[in-house]
């Protein structure tokens, strides 16, 4: 399924568009407490890229910086008028690129493969595939 | 309950001793102690955004706790579904912050006014034109979210094909039927 594709995203307001180009490198689920507190919800699922396979062509989103559970610098960026999360930058599998995946226009192609994460997993968040769960991150 | 003395904290910045603190970048396991004196005792629920720029707290249990699978909550999370718990407009109060919010236009010309915080982008609750006096918090954005129990899915038809829901919830295609709509 790693087949190279085309697609493209953006925010709701339609300030900060992006496109990728290339492979997807995997889709997964995560229920790490960033995630939780970015999105509001339960988690996210990010497609994962290498970095040149991503462009953002219009506008500038508003980065956040932090540092996750085991020290990791991460950042994370989203428009700062309508508050859309879009993406996040993996420093430490640099040079990798988390994209929202239901920031993309048509996510229809996305295959979460697996979850990470599960050990911040909240309790009223029901996991109902069969897909491979790991407690931490992507090694 | 016969048990149920006011225990409230004076704030959110003054949790209990024995309670865990989930928060900014954390995600110790909740204290099972502090959970069980929080369902039991406490009407106050706190929240957040993620870099602690808002703070808010609400009091009593929410009207209504649902996943909602909407677009313009995909759209604004990056996420499949939020996770939003309805509760009374005067329950709630902002302690800490001033959230941005933009306008999300509906079809049938409502308005779901987004609000988050503008240094980290954290969600944090959602206010509707069509219901004023009702908040929806994001339950992403509480300290502590062993009380939440999503009871239904909304929105389902605009789901993600690749997100499976095998949980036994009922669902629902759009919003469910409430008030004068509920027959």
């Amino acid at each position: 399924m790693n087949e190279s594709l085309q697609s493209s995203g953006g925010c709701y307001c339609g300030q900060i568009k992006f496109q990728v180009k290339g492979e997807v490198f995997v889709s997964t689920y995560c229920h790490c407490r960033q995630c939780q507190q970015s999105t509001g919800g339960a988690g996210s699922c990010l497609s994962i890229f290498k970095k040149g396979a991503f462009n953002v062509i219009k506008g500038s989103p508003k980065e956040y910086q932090y540092a996750n559970v085991i020290g990791h610098a991460m950042k994370c960026y989203f428009c700062g008028m309508c508050g859309s999360q879009i993406y996040t930058d993996l420093k430490n599998h640099d040079p990798l690129v988390a994209i929202r995946a239901t920031a993309f226009e048509d996510p229809i192609w996305v295959q979460p493969t697996n979850h990470i994460w599960v050990s911040a997993k909240q309790s009223w968040d029901f996991i109902s595939d069969d897909l491979p769960q790991s407690p931490e991150g992507l090694t | 309950m016969f048990f149920d003395i006011p225990m409230r904290r004076k704030s959110v910045m003054d949790p209990p001793p024995d309670y865990d603190y989930p928060y900014r970048n954390k995600h110790v396991p909740q204290n099972d102690a502090a959970i069980q004196r929080d369902q039991l005792m406490s009407t106050k629920h706190a929240g957040g955004c993620g870099c602690g720029q808002i703070e808010y707290e609400f009091d009593g249990s929410p009207l209504l706790t649902a996943h909602c699978h909407c677009r313009d909550c995909q759209r604004s999370s990056g996420a499949p579904k939020s996770t939003i718990l309805l509760i009374m407009k005067s329950s709630f109060t902002l302690l800490k912050g001033e959230p941005k919010s933009y306008e999300f236009k509906l079809d049938d010309g409502n308005s779901t006014n987004r609000h988050f915080c503008s240094t980290c982008g954290g969600a944090v609750y959602s206010s509707f034109t069509k219901m004023p006096e009702i908040l929806a918090i994001k339950a992403g954005s509480l300290v502590q979210t062993s009380f939440v129990k999503p009871t239904i899915h909304i929105w389902v038809n605009s789901k993600q094909k690749w997100e499976s829901l095998n949980d036994g919830l009922p669902q629902f295609p759009k919003n469910p039927p409430m008030g004068e709509e509920a027959e």
